[in-house]
């Protein structure tokens, strides 16, 4: 049973001797709240940088959000309690204090119950502490397994390393495949968002082993390295992403295109390369290709993920290759 | 003047939200991990122009807060201050989907894009591309420390500067 007339002094009960109380009780009468108990100590601190004529939401700002859910509790509720969450404000001196509000509806009277909780939260903040080391872990451990089955995958002495943990491919200065795929995901979250289309162009160059046994790999350097710029130079927007993706690969990734521009640009970016002359740094030649490209569009209010994009990218590349050089393909988003 | 305003710091745990509010209000950063239970509330005073602004800092526990952000706790911020960790890119993806969620609560309050512990800058898995992107969308995208205090009374003050400016440009339409 609740008591009006508690005070603070130390109470004295058939011999046992209980500390004052740490609650204060407020009654909610006519639409507005009224304390029923006596202030402890607690809140005689925080009221002392307001003043005595300072509304109880002015000492604790809290309740401007558990009123509200506490008002439509009592509204709704015979009897019964509604916990708050914890929350933590400073007194004038600087000091923490924890507390926690208790909506009460007993034999129908509407009740504030606020109370201050050290023990109860810091027991709340060391479970909470080991529950967040514990997802760090986890993210961690995904990370290393994710690294692992990369390094078994890679063939060794393969073509022209990307640096993965740099955001820049190291041959040609545009976006790393690493990179790319993070902002890859980004774009996707955006373009859901934003309720955007969301393009990608995949260039291969054709034939280019054939370049790299004629005129050696400082040519093919050369020659990958001139392709990236240009695939960079040509996108217009500062959301859009020019990445080297694989050996002779390349990727423009195009935040908000839909997909005739992205059609179009890959008809640009198809007959610039046609044309592209390349000095051989060694042989002093020029070093010409074709590159096969696919499209695909990710249209707005769609929800492609990133790999149902890419695989049918890599799908309408493969098509073009086999269709002859110099070929675009579109692709379709897989349903 | 004196103008009372609500600003919320969301993020996602750990991301340094309690960390940044400490730098700003008492001008103090400790190494140790403390965890935010529920919501702590600070408050501090700064003028932006011939208006005193008194902040009430509404921290919002970074416990999986996609999944438990509450409106409730949100609803009459004037602003808001979204922070990552420029360590963790999963924070970046979080932020960018708590702001869709907190804007859907609001509206289109201003607020600041922080990305913390600009101090760990050789750690860090976000690229100046990621803030560029933000910004093309018209995010405005800060760096800060509050180990260090880079960037951050700034990013305080900014915002309670936008949030007066936003007041005053709503006064005129009314």
């Amino acid at each position: 049973m609740l008591n009006r007339d508690m005070g603070r002094e130390r109470i004295s009960l058939v011999g046992a001797d209980f500390p004052p109380p740490d609650s204060v009780v407020f009654e909610l009468g006519a639409g507005e709240l009224s304390q029923s108990t006596a202030s402890p100590e607690w809140l005689d601190r925080l009221k002392s940088e307001f003043g005595t004529a300072s509304s109880i939401t002015d000492c604790l700002p809290y309740l401007e959000s558990f009123l509200p859910e506490a008002r439509q509790f009592w509204d709704q509720t015979r009897d019964g309690e509604l916990v708050s969450d914890f929350w933590t404000q400073k007194d004038p001196s600087g000091g923490e204090i924890h507390l926690l509000a208790c909506a009460l509806a007993l034999d129908g009277k509407r009740l504030l119950l606020i109370r201050s909780v050290d023990d109860l939260y810091h027991k709340s903040e060391r479970e909470q502490q080991h529950a967040h080391a514990s997802v760090k872990q986890l993210k961690l451990a995904a990370l290393w397994q994710r690294g692992l089955e990369k390094l078994a995958k890679s063939p060794k002495n393969s073509e022209p390393v990307l640096n993965e943990t740099e955001t820049k491919d190291v041959l040609t200065g545009i976006t790393s495949r690493q990179r790319f795929e993070e902002l890859f995901e980004l774009e996707l979250l955006m373009a859901s968002e934003q309720d955007e289309p969301l393009s990608l162009i995949y260039l291969d160059i054709d034939q280019f082993q054939l370049m790299n046994e004629q005129y050696g790999s400082a040519a093919g350097d050369a020659y990958l390295s001139s392709i990236g710029q240009l695939v960079e130079g040509a996108l217009s927007s500062p959301k859009d992403v020019a990445a080297r993706v694989g050996g002779e690969e390349f990727a423009a990734l195009l935040p908000g295109m839909g997909g005739t521009e992205a059609v179009r640009l890959a008809h640009t970016l198809g007959g610039m390369i046609r044309v592209l002359r390349v000095p051989d740094p060694i042989s002093r030649g020029l070093l010409s290709a074709t590159v096969s490209i696919g499209v695909v569009t990710r249209p707005s209010k769609s929800d492609e993920t990133m790999a149902q994009m890419l695989s049918v990218v890599e799908g309408a590349v493969r098509e073009a290759k086999r269709n002859g050089p110099g070929r675009i393909v579109i692709g379709d988003v897989p349903i | 003047m004196l103008v009372q305003k609500k600003i919320c710091v969301i993020g996602e745990f750990g991301v340094g939200k309690t960390s940044l509010i400490s730098r700003y209000v008492d001008s103090i950063f400790s190494e140790k991990y403390h965890t935010t239970v529920g919501v702590k509330i600070d408050k501090k005073q700064c003028h932006v122009g011939d208006d005193l602004v008194s902040l009430v800092i509404w921290d919002l526990a970074g416990e999986s807060p996609l999944r438990t952000l509450k409106p409730a706790q949100v609803r009459g911020a004037s602003g808001f201050l979204l922070v990552a960790d420029g360590t963790r890119a999963d924070t970046i993806d979080i932020a960018i989907a708590l702001q869709r969620k907190v804007t859907e609560i609001l509206g289109p309050v201003p607020f600041i894009f922080a990305v913390n512990k600009h101090d760990l800058l050789e750690q860090w898995c976000v690229g100046p591309d990621v803030a560029d992107m933000l910004r093309g969308r018209g995010w405005d995208v800060r760096y800060s420390s509050a180990k260090t205090g880079v960037g951050v009374e700034e990013m305080f003050v900014d915002l309670a500067s936008r949030l007066i400016d936003s007041e005053d440009a709503i006064d005129a339409e009314s």
